[in-house]
């Protein structure tokens, strides 16, 4: 039997799959077809069954990764979704937290316009305390007039957020009840339902996107089931979340801002999988593509998952794999700015018109074309030679300077323009590590994406970062991390309070519920019970601090889990900010259970070992490549690279869908299954 | 300008523009670092939701060298009191490795110290090789100092609590144990003073580790060159936008306690003298310092002199010591702008607002694409009371539980600009301070909050329209409970620019609608007593507009309309659009109206 990994981007749709008993892996790339984004996958998934000589009925499984296809989904026309909230509360999504997250200096800035309308935001009188005690009691006349106003509007969908309602639900439940009841078939998003957590604005914008993207997500993911099944595919649906797992399609439909937020989590799991593999469980994960670049850090082979996110430039309280974006990828275009900087990015070319060097219209110099005047990227070998690139192009658009008595030619600004797009990666990687405490240099990092060989080894020698992998089809790692992830059903609840005023009782029969209602998920998609493994984990922080340190609990810490749970903070907040204060009080602030069904991991096949360590089977020529200065520089095929093969710097490794750089002073092996391992010496 | 001209500065240090800019963007990171490390960390409410810190790194000679900014106000300044410090208190020659300085007061040479005592401004000299290479440094707002009652009315920095000269927190990196102790027993609030110092210092321990990791990945001489072609870098940018402003001097005027409370109104006088490319901001004639808490120190005139400068520019110019090589400020002693003790300074802010609004109002006519109209400049109000029931944790030591108008400074509409309209319920242009849940406001301390709300019709009406300002009401749930409030432009609103109209004005209402109703008097003023479910209501002023609101696209009048950000009748009278019975723009019937209300106008 098969699993097959459907991952949809801007521009092309991968996929890969995987045959389960013989650990066989095919790949396919199609173009995206942002119309109808279900026939690329149906048109990809008949191509790359054809190579395997396989039917859909062979196909037990299918993951879906619907990232781009969130985006492709929004872009289209506004939804009009309504918003109910307590009285005086309307704004609540207009006023946000009143901060100005752009340049402190740029009085032209503006935010991310709310996704609800002020005018389809309404007001409800009711109130409880923080305590969850009722203060007055609900309108319910109001609500149905409400209800009237919305079936007039012909709104959506509607999301309801009342205040305090993270810890009493009831109002928030009798509205969608009047609602059901008043407007039928209009479908509603319950703060209390879909995130149970304190701080009104960050609660009341998950629930207003959730909102927002159900009426078109939920439609996109039933046609994926229709179309599918009419192919004559019988496989489980799934897809991925936020926080790295996967889910059925039918839940998504229920939940869709659960995959909303997904973005390239997918990546960084396939990313931190293959490092794991080869001895680096501490890894950060580089995902660089044509656009951007997307950065996960992965500690003892899991990435970290934080409990906040961000959509569309709005908060989301929803637990998820920590990516951080970096506006460079190697479409990023190359320019100096008026007061002579060399800059890269944030413009991208992007896929259309694309860098000069494809001659498809492009005339601003991109990283790829500096890339090709550098020697990196071999003009004639761009996907595996099916498209020919224009070098001499790509040099005329880098004659950057715009005085006539400049000297610097081209290949010294495509050289200037890589460090530069390396020094943003590292600045990145700074704030992903070191302000959380952490040590680069104690990392690997793991290169892919289209063009993430290309540059890694630069971003990792500044960092004092020894070791680089490079896992098998580069271009492929996301597709693949939907085959690696693993089901998973997320329950949390907020319960904020001073931890030495929990009682050890209480404190587990609340853990048991959460548990209670993650399994069920899991369980109603017919996952027998003892594949199902359990995860208890507790959000805490010093009293007084607003960010929250994720602490795993043991159910066998029975009368003693207080303690533990204090001690685990105390080590975690130590190892993560570099000091622990455990004289001082610590605030429990929610607790999270999750309920995985873990995927058998796939047996990828060993490649037969190299007869000697010299690759000279695998070297297919000698060309000039721009380290500082030009130097002579062997160019290896990787699909010949076996393990035991070691190659020393200054190298470069090519396949299909993308190249690995190697500078001078590295050195690479091969693992059994194929993924380079560069160290520096 | 072309490329040739980084070359030069570059070259010029023997370096080549790439090893420049790597070195910036490592600079850079480093502020960002230090600034994210305190704010994860700290504990006070203000710091970890409000980030109402910064960071920035100097050379030994004290010239900035990056910052990490969330707050414009605290930048630019930090420079002259370093150098104040290094001639007044410590000498280098008196700094060894693993020293950490303190400040708290405003009186550091002059008045070019912390902006108030409530700010606490951490040095940590950096050594490399045997020499004093450079200083990390943090400005951050802690809860704990400020005396008695920080917010009330005070008449000498002696009410405003402990002053902090500047002195070693730690030397050759051992904690001063006795000087954390004297600090921590002067403060209501001893756990989070404690918490938030310690996260300050290990903020600037990340920025002094990150200086040291560079120098040692580089080499001395080419991160120091690479630091001065920074800084000219940034200096030639800015002289070329001022060089575009004609010579001439540009002057505006503005009162603060305008409505004429506690000895006011006050006169700020600003001339800003352009030659060339080098800039003078002259108070000359601005009133004298009060007898009241809203002096200015010069540091803090300083940043707002400098953020109201790079406002008008492009974000991009690196923030250095650069754009400050060009800028002259004459801030008269013992004037409002340049105080001396004993003068009052915590509620500086006041001035600080008022000088941005100030600067895009005498650039207006030769920088109209960009200056901002008036925005809603200072808003605070403070409530606290005492709830054992409801709220037995935490608080200060007597038990007392501090809740803010929504935030530290609270939101309202900023000024509309040349293409667009002003932002809404933000703070002023120079703080930024995120605004902490509601929710969570009501855990800690006994507050009931009643509404949080946009108000119709509070933008100034103008081409482009000013954002919305705030009504925000409370009620307290508490015994013992005190109040204080500082605002501004309650009976001056907001100007607009270019025919633009004002935005609302600033109001506070206690019980509003009941009997007992009572606005106050004064928009800045003495702490007071409420009972136990007792009401404050603040309408937050609105920003002015840009340009005749007769020329608003109507269609931009409609979509305000149906979001109850204009009223019906306001869309007719200021902006002279009419609709329809089902809600179009009528076209006939607004060409008709406008051309009356142009009429009427020339009439006037």
């Amino acid at each position: 039997m098969y699993r097959l990994g459907i991952d949809t981007g801007g521009t092309h749709t991968d996929l890969v799959l995987l045959d389960e008993e013989t650990g066989n892996i095919w790949v396919e790339k199609v173009p995206s077809t942002p119309r109808r984004i279900v026939d690329a996958a149906l048109s990809g998934a008949a191509r790359i069954l054809d190579k395997a000589g396989a039917a859909p009925g062979d196909v037990h499984t299918i993951v879906y990764g619907t990232t781009v296809a969130v985006n492709m989904i929004l872009q289209g026309e506004r939804i009009s979704a309504g918003l109910i909230t307590t009285a005086g509360f309307g704004d609540v999504l207009e006023v946000g937290n009143s901060y100005r997250s752009g340049n402190i200096y740029d009085v032209q800035w503006e935010p991310s316009r709310p996704v609800i309308e002020r005018r389809h935001c309404f007001e409800v009188r009711q109130r409880h305390d923080f305590r969850g005690h009722e203060l007055e009691p609900l309108d319910e006349e109001q609500v149905r007039r409400i209800a009237a106003a919305v079936r007039e509007l012909g709104l959506e969908s509607v999301a309801i957020c009342l205040l305090h309602s993270y810890t009493q639900p009831a109002h928030e439940v009798r509205v969608a009840q009047i609602l059901a009841e008043e407007a039928p078939d209009i479908p509603l998003s319950l703060s209390s339902v879909v995130s149970p957590r304190i701080s009104e604005y960050d609660r009341a914008s998950t629930t207003a996107l959730d909102a927002y993207v159900k009426p078109k997500l939920s439609a996109h993911f039933v046609d994926f089931a229709e179309q599918t099944e009419t192919a004559g595919f019988g496989a489980t649906l799934l897809t991925m979340q936020g926080s790295g797992g996967t889910f059925s399609l039918r839940q998504a439909a229920e939940k869709p801002i659960r995959v909303a937020n997904s973005g390239p989590v997918a990546g960084a799991i396939a990313g931190s999988y293959f490092a794991a593999e080869v001895g680096c469980a501490n890894v950060i994960t580089y995902d660089m593509g044509g656009t951007s670049t997307d950065l996960a850090v992965a500690i003892g082979g899991d990435p970290i998952v934080v409990p906040r996110d961000e959509l569309l430039g709005h908060p989301i309280q929803m637990s998820s794999i920590e990516i951080t974006p970096i506006g460079s990828g190697g479409g990023s275009i190359v320019w100096i700015d008026e007061g002579g900087a060399l800059r890269v990015g944030p413009d991208s070319a992007g896929a259309s018109p694309g860098p000069v060097c494809y001659g498809a219209g492009g005339t601003r110099p991109t990283l790829t074309d500096a890339a090709v005047v550098t020697g990196r990227l071999n003009p004639d070998y761009f996907l595996g030679g099916r498209q020919r690139l224009d070098r001499q192009a790509a040099h005329d658009a880098l004659a950057l300077s715009r005085n006539d008595t400049d000297d610097w030619d081209p290949e010294r600004w495509a050289a200037g323009a890589i460090a530069i797009a390396a020094a943003d990666s590292v600045r990145a990687i700074r704030r992903v590590s070191i302000a959380r405490g952490l040590d680069p240099r104690d990392f690997a990092i793991v290169g892919f994406g289209g063009a993430g060989g290309l540059i890694v080894s630069d971003a990792a020698r500044e960092l004092g970062i020894p070791t680089v992998v490079i896992p098998p089809n580069p271009g492929n790692v996301s597709a693949m991390g939907l085959l690696l992830a693993d089901q998973s059903c997320d329950a949390v609840a907020s319960r904020l309070c001073p931890l030495d005023e929990v009682e050890v009782g209480a404190l587990n029969e609340w853990f048991d519920q959460l548990e209670a209602d993650a399994a069920k998920e899991l369980l109603s998609e017919g996952i027998a019970i003892d594949r199902i493994t359990i995860a208890r984990t507790a959000e805490m922080r010093y009293r007084g601090q607003s960010f929250e340190l994720v602490v795993p609990f043991e159910k066998g810490y029975g009368g003693q889990a207080l303690d533990h749970l204090a001690a685990s903070f105390h080590r975690l907040h130590e190892q993560r900010y570099g000091h622990a204060s455990p004289g001082d009080p610590v605030q429990l602030v929610s607790l999270r259970v999750s309920a995985v069904a873990a995927t058998a991991k796939p047996a990828f096949p060993r490649l037969p070992d190299a007869a000697t360590s010299r690759a000279d089977e695998a070297l297919k020529e000698r060309r000039q490549v721009v380290f500082g200065e030009r130097v002579d520089t062997p160019v290896y095929d990787r699909a010949l690279l076996r393990p035991g093969h070691v190659i020393e710097g200054p190298a470069i490794i090519e396949e299909p869908g993308s190249t690995t750089v190697m500078w001078p002073d590295q050195k690479l092996s091969v693992s059994p299954i194929g993924t380079l391992v560069l160290t520096t010496r | 300008m072309n490329s040739a001209d980084t070359r030069d500065v570059a070259e010029g240090h023997g370096l080549d523009v790439v090893t420049v800019e790597v070195i910036r963007s490592a600079l850079e990171s480093l502020a960002e670092q230090m600034t994210e490390t305190m704010t994860r960390t700290s504990y006070s409410l203000l710091l970890k939701e409000g980030k109402d810190c910064s960071s920035s790194i100097f050379d030994a000679g004290g010239r900035l060298v990056a910052e990490g900014a969330n707050v414009p106000v605290h930048l630019n300044a930090l420079g002259p009191c370093l150098k104040g410090m290094l001639k007044h208190h410590f000498p280098p020659e008196t700094l060894v490795p693993g020293d950490v300085i303190l400040t708290n007061d405003p009186y550091v040479d002059g008045s070019v110290g912390a902006h108030h005592t409530a700010d606490f401004i951490v040095y940590e000299p950096v050594f490399w090789g045997g020499e004093l290479v450079g200083f990390s440094t943090i400005f951050a707002h802690l809860a704990g100092a400020g005396g008695l009652d920080p917010n009330d009315w005070h008449t000498s920095i002696f009410e405003e609590g402990l002053r902090i000269p500047p002195v070693k927190l730690y030397s050759g990196g051992v904690l001063d144990e006795d000087l954390l102790k004297l600090i921590l027993t002067n403060t209501s609030v001893p756990y989070a003073q404690r918490g938030d110092l310690l996260a300050q210092v290990s903020g600037a321990h990340v920025g002094a580790d990150g200086f040291r990791r560079l120098l040692d990945r580089y080499g001395r001489d080419v991160v120091l060159r690479a630091v001065d072609a920074q800084i000219q870098y940034a200096e030639r940018r800015t002289a070329e936008y001022i060089r575009r402003i004609p010579d001439g001097v540009y002057r505006a005027e503005k009162l603060l306690l305008e409505d004429g409370s506690m000895g006011g109104p006050v006169r700020l006088r600003l001339a800003m003298k352009v030659t060339g490319d080098r800039i003078t901001f002259d108070f000359t004639g601005s009133d004298e310092q009060i007898a009241g808490p809203i002096n200015c120190p010069k540091s803090a005139t300083i940043s707002a002199c400098l953020f109201g400068l790079l406002a008008m520019m492009p974000p991009d110019i690196p923030k250095n010591q650069g754009p400050a090589n060009l800028v002259t400020i004459d801030a008269p002693e013992g004037s409002i702008v340049n105080p001396t003790p004993p003068a009052a300074v915590y509620q500086r802010m006041a001035v600080t607002h008022q000088i941005v609004d100030m600067i895009f109002e005498a650039m207006a006519e030769v920088l109209p694409d960009a200056v901002v109209a008036n925005s809603c400049g200072l808003i605070y109000g403070r409530g606290s009371a005492v709830n054992t029931t409801t709220h037995p944790d935490g608080g200060d030591i007597s038990a007392r539980q501090e809740w803010r108008m929504g935030t530290g400074p609270s939101t309202g509409g900023l000024g509309a600009r040349a293409s667009r309209d002003g932002l809404s319920a933000m703070p002023g242009w120079i703080t930024n301070v995120a605004s902490p849940s509601i929710e969570s406001s009501e855990w800690e301390a006994p507050v009931l909050y009643r509404s949080k709300a946009l108000y119709t019709d509070s933008g100034g009406a103008g081409r482009w329209r000013g954002g919305l300002g705030l009504r925000l009401s409370w009620q307290v749930k508490g015994e013992a409970a005190r109040f204080s409030h500082t605002s501004q432009y309650s009976a001056i609103p907001p100007k607009g620019l270019f025919g633009g109209h004002s935005g609302a004005p600033s109001r506070w209402v206690v019980n509003e609608g009941g009997e007992s109703e009572q606005v106050l008097r004064y928009q800045t003023g003495p702490t007071m007593s409420l009972d136990r479910d007792d009401i404050v209501t603040l309408y937050t002023p609105g920003g002015g507009g840009y340009g005749d609101p007769l020329d608003r696209d109507p269609a931009r009048v409609r979509v305000d309309v149906l979001d109850r950000k204009v009223s019906v009748e306001a869309a007719r009278d200021r902006y002279g659009v009419v609709f329809t019975d089902a809600g179009e723009v009528d076209e006939p019937a607004t060409a008709e109206r406008r051309a009356a209300l142009r009429a009427a106008r020339s009439r006037a």
